[in-house]
């Protein structure tokens, strides 16, 4: 999966998470962008990103992730190990 | 006049100021104040020059904003952090309800939060007894690895511990399976609430003469919602039997029942009926 690919993929799973369009979802977005991203939603859109993608995040990961790309970025290690 | 302390963040935060308020050692020695860190949240409660006046804050992180005048603060000011309390592990399949029309901040709809799996089903033509069903037998092939859930939700407990002076969650985690901690995925009950800010007036005010009588007199009018108390239970959002079959959840069952005090709900429901009766009910003709 290219990385526009997988940044499309993410950007829908946020969008229909928080109703926001998924054509605003960039690599530079941050949760402080979008309202209602916090730590919960978070946690429910990298549950439905681990679904779609049929991977499995690093968990103490999780939180230090600083915007969608470092998202895209790391659900792209996890494909590529699997 | 008095000088301020100061309870920062969401609805959480504003029960906190509301306990403060009902403590008359704390409320003689100061101004009550609350700021809440969304505008949906309501208004300011407290006078002019907030940020020169404040003795204490109660500052709530992780609500998505900090607290804005943080810079202006005096140096003495006495500081203590304290998480947002949430736990989506009893609603993995909460979403935004599209049919939701919120009015905030006193109003926030019939339909504050929604299910995804029932929201499916009914795009599907079902609703009433029928979707209800649907929605009990369906759960297994939509609900996530909860056991993976449950590890997620440990290291957000950790990392929010690393944020905050105050731990709640310890408490929480050692009580959700045997008492019915939280009313929805963000809204804790009164006997989560009530310890959260014992902590803080702990941690902020530890030569606070309180005395235990006074502390009694404030719990039982907190725990009383008719009493003045803040209810946060009003709306308390069902929960799918195989979650509470999953994780052991021995104070819920098919009789326990639902505060829903939405447009149109006036009465407690069984979690058919609130699925059956209000969530998934026809459309009216």
């Amino acid at each position: 999966m290219s990385g526009d690919t997988l940044l499309h993929a993410i950007a829908a799973i946020i969008g229909e998470r928080l109703l926001v369009d998924p054509a605003a979802i960039t690599r530079e977005t941050t949760a402080e962008d979008v309202d209602g991203w916090d730590s919960v939603t978070h946690t429910l859109v990298m549950m439905e990103v681990e679904r779609r993608l049929n991977i499995t995040l690093p968990v103490d990961k999780f939180f230090d992730l600083e915007n969608v790309g470092d998202l895209v970025d790391l659900a792209a290690s996890e494909l590529a190990k699997s | 006049m008095k000088p301020v302390l100061l309870a920062f963040g969401n609805c959480q935060a504003f029960a906190m100021m509301k306990i403060a308020e009902t403590l008359p050692t704390l409320a003689d020695r100061y101004e009550i104040c609350y700021l809440p860190s969304h505008p949906d949240l309501g208004d300011v409660v407290g006078g002019p020059g907030l940020a020169a006046r404040c003795e204490v804050v109660w500052e709530q992180v992780g609500v998505n904003q900090r607290l804005p005048f943080r810079d202006a603060l005096a140096p003495g000011t006495k500081r203590v952090r304290f998480p947002e309390l949430s736990f989506p592990l009893l609603w993995p399949m909460d979403c935004t309800d599209p049919r939701n029309q919120p009015d905030p901040p006193r109003h926030w709809g019939r339909f504050p939060y929604g299910d995804r799996l029932a929201l499916q089903l009914i795009g599907e033509g079902l609703s009433g007894n029928a979707g209800y069903e649907a929605w009990v037998e369906r759960g297994a092939q939509t609900l996530p690895d909860l056991q993976r859930l449950l590890d997620m939700e440990m290291a957000r407990s950790r990392r929010r511990a690393a944020e905050v002076d105050i731990e709640p969650m310890t408490f929480i985690l050692d009580h959700w399976r045997t008492e019915r901690l939280f009313a929805t995925l963000n809204h804790p009950s009164n006997t989560v609430l009530w310890p959260l800010c014992m902590q803080l007036i702990e941690a902020s005010l530890p030569a606070l003469p309180l005395a235990q009588a006074e502390i009694g007199l404030a719990r039982e009018r907190f725990l009383n919602p008719v009493a003045g108390g803040v209810d946060m239970d009003w709306f308390q959002v069902v929960i799918h039997p195989l979650v509470a079959e999953t994780f052991g959840l021995a104070w819920c069952n098919e009789e326990t029942l639902h505060r829903c005090e939405v447009p149109g709900v006036d009465h407690p429901l069984t979690r058919r009926a609130f699925m059956a009766d209000y969530y998934m009910a026809a459309p009216s003709p």
